[in-house]
């Protein structure tokens, strides 16, 4: 963490990153309703903390501590929560400004020495021995080499013997050999095979689909089997895709891309009990678009840096790879601000955008777009954007498309989303007057 | 082609050769070498990138006609984020106060908190009709976009008749409230034709409707619903006949009863009916006791007279006398009968909802308030009276509950202030049950949300449970959410 991202850090966050903190819906109301009840006592925070003592309905007031670093959250309550309504309703108050600088209260220091005592000697024992490295390193391609090798004979016995045979198994459809590629270390195709039995139980039209997935597994496979032929951004998509691990040290020493990043989506889905996290962004200079992913177990509070139809000035250091999409973030050189605008851009753009990526990765699922002027129809339960230059199709997923259509009323509004080849799963709408609206 | 390359796939290469002609030439020209089953992997990924990446536009459906400009002012970013938290949280009565309270201030719900409330209002009539009001014309052109939202966005019935046949009770009930406020000549023939074909919670339903915009042009229905198979549709019937002085109905009544209750030396000489005749009964009078009907202590003579009393509009007994309600009541009544006559006209005032009557009975009620009496007051009195009842401490919290329960909000601060003192005088017991659920409920809903102050004192009474506790902090946080509420609402700035 640098000085600067520090000093940042001791100002009150806003409103919105806190809520953004909430495990789920139910505790922003609680959290809400707590935050200008008389019953706060001992409040104060130091720029690394913030603490105070809420009157519950137990005997003894709940004692609640948030590290900031982090965050982390303490409260004496019985909740199974993290954060808490009490640890959300302290950083709301905080956040408007109502509670005191001060020296941390007696009950703060145990559990905040204890953490730091906890972290500090981590970061110590990490000294990179460049040569152990190497060698890790070449035994893990040996090691995925190998399982790709299974993975391909596996994918031609499936055509061999019709793919019918995937219907019989149905939900256990793979799972073997999804093994193998975890114990081969190449987590991205042994999440892609796990994947395998939605496919195969998705009704018409299924055997078209898992013939696709099989065939860009194929191509994954063969891809990885040559990738000394292949150049290096190239080389490093593939990587990407079999689940290469790359350090974040290694990626925030490669130069990064200063820009004002308009947060324009964020979409969480869970999966073996992990949630991913996408956040989407887009240059507002640059124009380009990225994705910062995160993972936390699931149950607790997502990463909560970035907050979907807000804007940052920041550095972004992408991961290699072409197109360059993924990143992580580096310095952030202010508070977050609203998203208001974002540069036009047509359907017919964002499509051609989309098949741009497909182009150099063939593995894309999904890429951010921002779609200006159009105005979101929905005809008999199918829902288009429609624009000047024709119509993009709508994947509404689980987003609220009717707070899309209740916000454009009709006029033509820009709709931020993942298009993917069933169409654009809509996470955003501005009308041009007011913020973004989350979808 | 594609499907050729699906089908050999299920059926697998050793069954169905791969046909190789069949990708397209310039696929088939990229194929590296290899088994077959290789070479039909890669077709396939090769095919369906190009497929992929040469997917084009749709045609435009036709965008639905732009909704017109909002002349009022939509809720600020905060007060939708709560009136989305309000939304997402069950407690109608809450949410109507929100929706009332954004209303008085001429404002209209933000679009993105339009769908949530919509969704409400489907499978809520009250909170539809709250949400009328501030639905604006964004609302309203939503509304238009999904059928089962479509309802709330056109709440006026046309009354046009092939609409009335097809559609169903509630929205027969729609048409009909709308036209009993526009053209109540037209709800009524609708219901004369067709009330033979209607099924018996139709007619239920019609005749507790009547109760609104009731009118003279209103008795011949009455008098068909007075005679039809159910009986709780002939006593509402009954109820709303007697609400109407010139009806039939009202003018057998009154015979009736001028037989059983005379005038005599400045009191009433009570002789009860001597039997209960097939006229009686035809006019929803009971003969005996019924499945359903209360056994009474009282004779059955006593029984016949206090239902004709009951039926007897009111007005007669103030012609009677020549005076008010309150003459009425101080006239002395002979033989014992004052209290089946008492009791006789409190049924009275609650069947023709005559706050007259209600205010002027309720202070002879003695400990036993009839709460249905309040229910008929207009809310001024209403809350006066029971602030008043209250301060003379009833025993049991539970009365003192089912008064509060009674008074809708917002609470006028004297009943306030009654309430409060009521809830933190009583000790209620330690076990905290419905009882103090049930008021603090009350309390969380209806105090004026500033006027919190005691319920912060009982947090601290000694000796409480913590059930008991925490059903107060429940309530206080409701509380303090309304005052966050309210004053959000009083910081929008004014339209000039």
């Amino acid at each position: 963490v640098s000085t600067e991202t520090a000093a940042w850090a001791s100002l009150p966050w806003s409103r919105d990153v806190v809520l953004a903190l909430a495990p789920d819906s139910g505790s922003v109301g609680a959290a809400a309703k707590l935050t200008t009840l008389q019953s706060w006592t001992a409040e104060g925070a130091d720029g690394k903390a913030v603490w105070g003592l809420c009157t519950g309905s137990g005997k003894n007031p709940y004692q609640v501590v948030v590290d900031l670093a982090g965050p982390a959250y303490s409260c004496s309550c019985p909740s199974r929560k993290f954060p808490c309504k009490h640890a959300l309703a302290l950083l709301l108050r905080w956040s408007a400004g109502q509670v005191p600088a001060g020296d941390p209260a007696d009950f703060t220091t145990s559990w905040l020495t204890t953490r730091a005592q906890k972290s500090e000697p981590v970061a110590a024992e990490r000294t990179p021995d460049p040569e152990a490295a190497a060698r890790r390193a070449e035994r893990r391609a040996g090691r995925v080499t190998a399982g790709l090798a299974e993975l391909d004979v596996w994918l031609q016995d499936q055509v061999r013997t019709g793919l019918a045979g995937a219907a019989r198994a149905g939900y256990s459809y793979g799972s073997a050999t999804a093994a193998r590629m975890v114990d081969a270390q190449a987590p991205g195709v042994a999440s892609a095979v796990r994947r395998l039995p939605g496919t195969v139980v998705s009704g018409e039209g299924w055997a078209g689909r898992l013939l696709e997935e099989l065939a860009l597994l194929r191509l994954l496979a063969t891809a990885h089997a040559r990738l000394d032929e292949l150049d290096e951004l190239t080389a490093a998509t593939v990587r990407a895709h079999v689940g290469y691990p790359v350090r974040s040290e290694e990626l925030l020493a490669r130069p990064g891309v200063r820009d004002e990043w308009a947060v324009t989506g964020v979409r969480d889905l869970v999966q073996e009990r992990l949630t991913v996290r996408r956040v989407w962004l887009r240059g507002s200079d640059s124009g380009r678009a990225a994705l910062v992913l995160t993972f936390s177990p699931e149950g607790q509070a997502p990463d909560t840096s970035l907050t979907a139809g807000t804007v940052v000035d920041a550095d972004l250091h992408f991961h290699p790879g072409n197109p360059p999409l993924r990143a992580v973030v580096g310095e952030r050189y202010a508070e977050p601000r609203q998203l208001r605008r974002l540069a036009p851009r047509t359907a017919g753009q964002a499509v051609a955008e989309f098949q741009t990526a497909l182009a150099t990765d063939p593995w894309t699922r999904r890429w951010p777009v921002v779609v200006s002027d159009v105005v979101p129809v929905v005809r008999e339960g199918r829902w288009t954007l429609v624009g000047p230059d024709g119509a993009l199709a709508v994947d509404p997923g689980g987003a609220d498309v009717w707070r899309m259509l209740a916000v454009s009323g009709g006029h033509p509004v820009t709709v931020t989303g993942e298009l993917g080849d069933r169409g654009i799963r809509p996470l955003g709408v501005l009308d041009g007057s007011r913020p973004m609206v989350v979808l | 082609m594609w499907d050729d390359l699906v089908t050999t796939a299920l059926l697998g290469t050793t069954r169905r050769p791969f046909d190789e002609t069949l990708v397209d030439a310039e696929v088939r020209r990229l194929l590296p070498a290899g088994e077959p089953p290789a070479r039909l992997l890669d077709a396939a990924a090769f095919t369906s990138v190009r497929r992929r990446a040469g997917a084009r536009l749709l045609v435009p459906d036709e965008p639905p006609a732009p909704v017109a400009p909002e002349t009022r002012r939509p809720t600020s970013p905060a007060a939708t984020r709560n009136l989305l938290v309000v939304l997402r949280g069950r407690d109608t009565e809450l949410l109507l106060e929100v929706l009332r309270l954004l209303a008085d201030h001429d404002l209209v719900v933000a679009p993105e908190a339009l769908p949530a409330l919509l969704d409400v209002g489907t499978g809520n009539r009250a909170v539809a009709d709250a949400a009328g009001p501030v639905l604006g014309t964004h609302g309203r052109w939503l509304a238009a976009q999904r059928d089962v939202w479509r309802p709330q966005g056109s709440r006026s019935g046309t009354g046009r008749n092939e609409e009335w046949e097809f559609a169903n009770l509630a929205d027969r009930l729609e048409i009909l409230r709308a036209l009993r406020r526009e053209d109540p000549a037209r709800s009524r023939e609708l219901l004369r034709e067709s009330w033979s074909g209607a099924t018996a919670d139709e007619r239920e339903t019609f005749t507790d409707e009547l109760a609104h915009g009731l009118g003279a042009g209103d008795e011949d229905l009455l008098e068909r619903a007075l005679a039809d198979r159910r009986r709780a549709t002939r006593d509402r019937a009954a109820a709303l006949l007697a609400r109407l002085p010139g009806s039939g109905y009202s003018r057998r009544m009154v015979d009736r009863v001028g037989t059983c209750v005379r005038r005599e030396r400045g009191g009433f000489h009570v002789v009860p009916p001597t039997d209960c005749d097939e006229g009686m009964t035809r006019d929803a009078i009971v003969a005996g006791a019924h499945p359903g009907v209360e056994v009474r202590s009282e004779g059955v003579r006593a029984h016949w007279l206090r239902q004709l009393v009951a039926a007897t509009p009111l007005r007669y007994w103030t012609d009677l006398v020549d005076g008010s309600p309150e003459d009425v009541l101080r006239t002395p009544v002979g033989d014992g009968w004052r209290a089946t006559l008492l009791e006789a006209w409190s049924e009275a005032a609650v069947r023709q909802a005559d706050p007259h009557w209600a205010a002027a009975l309720l202070p002879t009620a003695g400990k036993q308030v009839r709460p249905e009496l309040l229910s008929v007051l207009d809310p001024t009195t209403r809350s006066r009276l029971v602030a008043g009842l209250l301060a003379r401490k009833p025993a049991d919290a539970a009365v003192a509950t089912a008064l509060l329960r009674d008074c809708a909000a917002p609470w006028t601060p004297e009943l306030a202030t009654a309430a409060l003192a009521d809830t933190v005088s009583r000790s209620w017991p330690a076990s905290a049950g419905i009882g103090l659920r049930e008021r603090f409920d009350l309390l969380a809903h209806r105090l004026p949300p500033g006027q919190s102050g005691p319920l912060q004192q009982f947090l601290v009474i000694p000796g409480l449970s913590d059930a008991a506790r925490a059903t107060a902090v429940r309530a206080l946080e409701l509380l303090e959410l309304r005052r966050n509420l309210h004053a959000e609402l009083q910081e929008e700035p004014v339209t000039p």
